[in-house]
């Protein structure tokens, strides 16, 4: 199939590299964990913002991961390289979401079972749906990351989309007050950002706040972004500039 | 000479034709169709810097055709330009016929390129960067045209050392072994041999005359004026411009020199009167 060519030596090629790459391998298994472990020893009652901290983190690392990844592709001449293969700009991005895909559904089982171990967590609505949407959220992230690194051109920049573009999520996502009490102009960029849907589906998962329509519209939320962010860095990734 | 000439001059007729040497000798079967490369008045300009001026470049058939210049005369752009992989303000690019920007897979399949970075996975082995080229170009027989690829460039008993583990050299050989396991008919290498000692580079320029004889056009670009004269035709760029192309031999009985350094600078005298100081080639080595 043309549209996907190149798609599984480039999935196949990101997995290769983590095998010598033991910093992101850690940044992957050990990392969450530890963090999930400190959050459980600094707050008394962890289970109340246990489902802000899982999303929160598996958003914020999923980034980290991919734009750093897609980052050293470009900055190495290796992107370059394989553009110049009879590979599709479609094959080729959608390789790194199944590569790095499948690092953030290892990254999204370590955050559940450290959410399960260390804070207790329980689930109102089952333990599938909370995996179903952690694992959009890392999608999310992922797509972003992929989208963001392409306007970077070192990892120092990639970095500094963190307070930009990351940040902002983190406060107003709902994580600290609910949006619809944040004031209009703030509400509206609220509604924008992913981490919004992730807290709000979370919420519903975890707790069994609001109703069944919050969770799927975080779904469809989480879904859109993904594919959006994804199809525009489809777009962004061109041979010829 | 202009550069509208140099048609004229590429052909000759003490270069092997691919269906000389029969594939097998080599080991390294070429498909069966004509090569060639053409570049018409093509001008690239990044914001006010012109980086390529109304240069033209006709190759026709398995020639070793060298891009050669100072740093910032437009070689490694020229490249880019030739592999779709940079649009030209103005002016046309082809390979084999195909328009640059519209190289199909199938076109892309013909080509290979070494870029100028290391441009390989640090984090992989020899082995595994030669075979993800491999997949990424879907070689048929797979492992056997790996294994010949890294015999090419001498790597054997380095192959499943990681990348990271290796000196400078032997990745640049890995990139060279990743460019050529899909036998391509068109190789393009942005100064393949830059950091290399004499005796590894001497063993490269084999490799990239066996693969002429055995048919491919080989277009790379160097600043070393000694490895120019190794090419079967030298287009010499300054400032974006083309300065001359023609064959090693004609340049030194055009400019009665004896070596391409003299001849480098009779050309620039006759361009634009004395050199330039930037343009002074000391060592054989672009300044």
């Amino acid at each position: 199939m043309t549209l996907l060519r190149g798609t599984f030596p480039v999935a196949r090629r990101v997995l290769l590299s983590l095998r010598g790459d033991r910093r992101t391998l850690a940044l992957v298994v050990f990392v969450p964990a530890f963090i999930i472990y400190l959050i459980s020893e600094v707050f008394t009652r962890p289970e109340t913002v246990a489902h802000i901290m899982l999303a929160v983190f598996v958003f914020f690392l999923t980034y980290i991961l991919t734009a750093i990844g897609f980052l050293r592709e470009r900055t190495a001449g290796t992107l370059e390289r394989v553009l110049a293969a009879p590979v599709s700009r479609s094959g080729l991005v959608t390789g790194y979401v199944i590569g790095y895909g499948l690092l953030a559904t290892v990254q999204s089982i370590v955050l559940l079972g450290s959410g399960i171990y260390f804070l207790n967590v329980t689930f109102e609505h089952g333990i599938g749906l909370f995996f179903l949407l952690e694992f959009l959220g890392a999608m999310t992230a992922l797509g972003i990351g992929i989208l963001l690194s392409l306007f970077a051109q070192n990892e120092f920049q990639a970095f500094q989309f963190i307070p930009l573009v990351i940040s902002p999520q983190i406060i107003l996502g709902g994580t600290i007050l609910p949006v619809e009490e944040l004031p209009f102009y703030l509400e509206y960029p609220a509604r924008v950002m992913p981490v919004t849907y992730l807290v709000q589906g979370m919420e519903y998962v975890v707790l069994g706040r609001g109703e069944a329509a919050d969770l799927w519209i975080a779904l469809a939320a989480l879904g859109a972004f993904t594919v959006a962010s994804l199809a525009v860095a489809s777009v962004v990734v061109r041979r010829a500039r | 000479m202009t550069p509208g000439d140099v048609g004229l001059l590429i052909n000759h007729p003490t270069i092997p034709h691919r269906t000389a040497i029969p594939p097998a000798v080599h080991g390294l079967p070429m498909s069966g169709s004509d090569v060639s490369l053409s570049v018409t008045d093509l001008r690239r300009e990044f914001g006010a810097v012109t980086a390529l001026d109304g240069v033209d470049l006709d190759v026709d058939g398995p020639r070793i055709v060298g891009v050669a210049g100072p740093n910032g005369a437009g070689k490694t752009t020229l490249i880019r330009v030739v592999l779709g992989l940079l649009s030209p303000t103005a002016g046309s690019s082809s390979v084999d016929g195909t328009a640059s920007l519209s190289l199909g897979a199938a076109d892309r399949e013909r080509i290979g390129y070494m870029p100028q970075e290391d441009a390989i996975y640090q984090d992989l082995t020899v082995r595994e960067n030669v075979d993800f080229f491999a997949r990424l170009y879907r070689v048929e027989n797979r492992s056997a045209a790996v294994d010949r690829a890294i015999s090419f460039v001498g790597l054997e008993d380095r192959a499943d050392d990681r990348v990271s583990d290796l000196s400078g050299g032997m990745i640049r050989r890995t990139s060279l072994a990743c460019a050529i396991v899909h036998d391509p008919d068109v190789l393009v290498l942005d100064e393949p041999t830059v950091g290399l000692d004499p005796k590894l580079r001497a063993t490269m320029w084999e490799a990239f005359r066996e693969r002429r004889d055995a048919g491919a056009l080989i277009l790379l670009s160097t600043h070393y004026l000694g490895e120019a004269t190794r090419c079967d035709d030298v287009l010499f760029l300054r400032n974006g411009r083309v300065l001359a192309f023609d064959s090693p031999d004609r340049f030194l009985d055009e400019t009665g020199t004896d070596d391409l350094e003299d001849a480098f600078l009779a050309l620039l005298e006759r361009d634009d009167g004395p050199p330039a100081e930037g343009d002074d080639a000391e060592e054989g080595v672009f300044a």
